[in-house]
Formats: C-alpha cells, sequence, structure tokens
C-alpha cells in the first residue's frame, strides 16, 4: 500500500519524538542529541537498505540468460525448426 | 523458500502482555520458531512494522534486519546465556580491526594510524583502559584488565541490548568501533568506513566495482545500523518496560 509517509507511524512517532524534545535546557540537550544520533542511525538504515535492494535487482536479481539471449548476445538468432530437430 | 509473496494488506501494532505485537492483518506475528513476537520498546516495534509494510510483492527477508534481530532475541537459536555473549563480543578484542595494523604498503599503515589511532585514543579515555595496537601477526596484546573492565562494562546491558551489541561487533569486527557506535561518539557511516578502511584503500587504488562493492558496503551499513538501533531502542529506559527483558 503506497500511503504518503506522513500517514505512516514511524514517520508520526519520529515527528512526536522531536516535539517532545523541543525544550532546550541543560538537562534536555543530551536528550535531544540522543535523539538526533537516533534518527541519523534509522536514517542510514532505511538509505541503506533501499540502495542494497536497488543492486540486488540490477546485479544478483536477473538470474540465468536464455539461449536466445546469449545468442543475441553475439548477434547471432537461434535457428527455427518448426518440425523439432527430425 | 527464500522469498514469500505479501499475503497481508495491513500492518499494525498492539500492546499485550509480554510487549508490543505485530499485526499483519488480523493475523499476529510468530518467530521462526513460533513464539509470539513480542518487542519490549513501542519505537522497535513501530520499526519492525515499517519493515513489514515496506514489502511489496514478495517479502524480502534480507532486507528485514530489525525483525531478524528481533527474532534472534526472542529465539535465542544459539542457546548462549549473558555470560557467553559477553565472552564472545570481548574476545574479539583479539583480533580487533583498529588494533590489528601492517607495515606495508607504507600508505595503507600511514592511512591506518590516521584513521584508527584516534577511535582508539578514544575508547582508551573512556573506558580508562590500555588498549595499544600491533603489527604483529598476532595481533595486540590485550591486557587482562581492559579484558575485564568491558566484560562489566557490557554486562549492565540487558539480554536484547547484548544481542544486538554482539551482532554489530560481528559484521564490523571490532569491540572498539562497536562501542564508539554505542556511545554515539562515530556515526554508522563513519564506523563502517574505519571497518573497512583497507578495502576502500584498495578501491581507491584499483577502482571501485560496483556490483561487489557498493553491494557489500550498503549491506555492512543496513546491518550496523540496525544493530546500533536496536540496541538503543532496546536500553531506553522511558520506553523499555524493563520488567519484560529477561536478563
Amino acid at each position: 500500500a503506497d500511503r504518503p509517509y506522513r500517514d505512516t507511524p514511524a514517520y508520526r512517532h519520529i515527528v512526536a519524538a522531536f516535539r517532545a524534545h523541543r525544550v532546550t535546557s541543560e538537562k534536555l540537550c543530551r536528550a535531544q542529541q540522543e535523539l538526533h544520533f537516533q534518527a541519523a542511525t534509522y536514517l542510514c538504515l532505511l538509505r541503506s537498505v533501499r540502495e542494497h535492494a536497488a543492486l540486488h535487482r540490477e546485479y544478483h536479481g536477473k538470474g540465468e540468460r536464455s539461449p536466445e539471449e546469449v545468442a543475441g548476445l553475439v548477434g547471432f538468432r537461434l535457428p527455427q525448426q518448426p518440425g523439432g530437430k527430425g | 523458500p527464500a522469498e514469500r509473496k505479501r499475503f497481508y494488506q495491513n500492518v499494525s501494532i498492539s500492546q499485550g502482555e509480554g510487549g508490543f505485537e505485530i499485526n499483519l492483518d488480523h493475523r499476529k506475528l510468530k518467530t521462526p520458531q513460533a513464539k509470539l513476537f513480542t518487542v519490549p520498546s513501542e519505537a522497535l516495534a513501530i520499526a519492525v512494522a515499517t519493515e513489514w509494510d515496506s514489502q511489496r510483492d514478495t517479502i524480502k527477508f534480507y532486507t528485514m534486519h530489525l525483525t531478524t534481530l528481533c527474532n534472534t532475541a526472542l529465539d535465542n537459536p544459539t542457546q548462549r546465556n549473558k555470560t557467553q555473549l559477553i565472552r564472545a563480543a570481548v574476545k574479539f578484542l583479539d583480533t580487533d580491526t583498529v588494533c590489528y595494523r601492517v607495515e606495508e604498503p607504507a600508505a595503507l599503515a600511514e592511512l591506518q594510524k590516521n584513521e584508527w589511532d584516534p577511535v582508539v585514543s578514544w575508547a582508551e579515555k573512556r573506558y580508562n583502559v590500555a588498549i595499544g595496537s600491533s603489527t604483529s601477526i598476532l595481533g595486540p596484546n590485550i591486557p587482562a584488565s581492559t579484558k575485564e573492565t568491558f566484560v562489566s562494562q557490557l554486562a549492565s546491558y540487558n539480554m536484547w541490548a547484548l544481542q544486538g551489541i554482539e551482532y554489530v561487533i560481528t559484521q564490523l569486527k571490532s569491540l572498539i568501533l562497536t562501542m564508539g557506535l554505542i556511545d554515539r561518539h562515530i556515526t554508522v557511516e563513519k564506523a563502517v568506513l574505519l571497518s573497512r578502511l583497507e578495502e576502500e584503500y584498495q578501491i581507491q587504488r584499483w577502482g571501485n566495482v560496483e556490483w561487489a562493492h557498493d553491494y557489500d558496503l550498503c549491506e555492512l551499513r543496513a546491518r550496523a545500523a540496525a544493530g546500533t538501533l536496536f540496541v538503543h531502542l532496546c536500553s531506553e529506559s522511558s520506553t523499555v518496560k524493563h520488567k519484560l527483558l529477561q536478563d
């Protein structure tokens, strides 16, 4: 289901957490830094998973080529033998 | 099967007796050993739910790192207790990537010195221990007192967080880099770069091979990020129900 990212629980949770930590004081500054690190780490996770999946599709997901594809690589076409090899 | 079709429409979380649960339509998610999937942190549950909701036609389990970590914590397939986990983690110090130096080529030795010395110094100051580095084939000689310090440090983490810590150590091949992440001293990108310093050096010399190098880089980043996030979400006192975490 492709809904807007703002509608996702993850987004709402992160925004709520940042809002809760908006009050600045010495004591809460550390909590803010921790939240920032967490958000940066989560971003790294999401981005890396997406990039890895894209590379997987591009290079590792295609499987073997068919005989037709292989022939085509070197400019040949497979012979047509409607009656089989006989 | 390596992949399974997405068999659910909606993903949601709910709170049960044992913690937060993941619902795939009306079904409750279970672990590989058929236990009820429950996590002690709401934020972690949301992140796991996001993994499941991100799947399109097929479920790509190899991209669901947080789910995998939770399954490991719940099933404990290697049947290790806290002491064994800590011992396995601290053992990595003997062959810690950032302590194990080359003498040649000079350029790589220089790079290791410039990039790894600071993080070793940081760990020594932070934990008040002696670590050092070595070009010996046997690796660095870590004092017993240093290991003891890390053992007691790691003992302060609960079982779930420890699974995460040991996972990151195994991925990065470094206890020191992992502690750098846990203490938020370095970012995941930096930790991975430092872990792969020799690969990066070779890539700069010989060129990048996208389907191999970038693939490995992204995978390591994803795993290290997942492990780090997992540890922090399982350690936060504000969001974690401590009595639910078995020590």
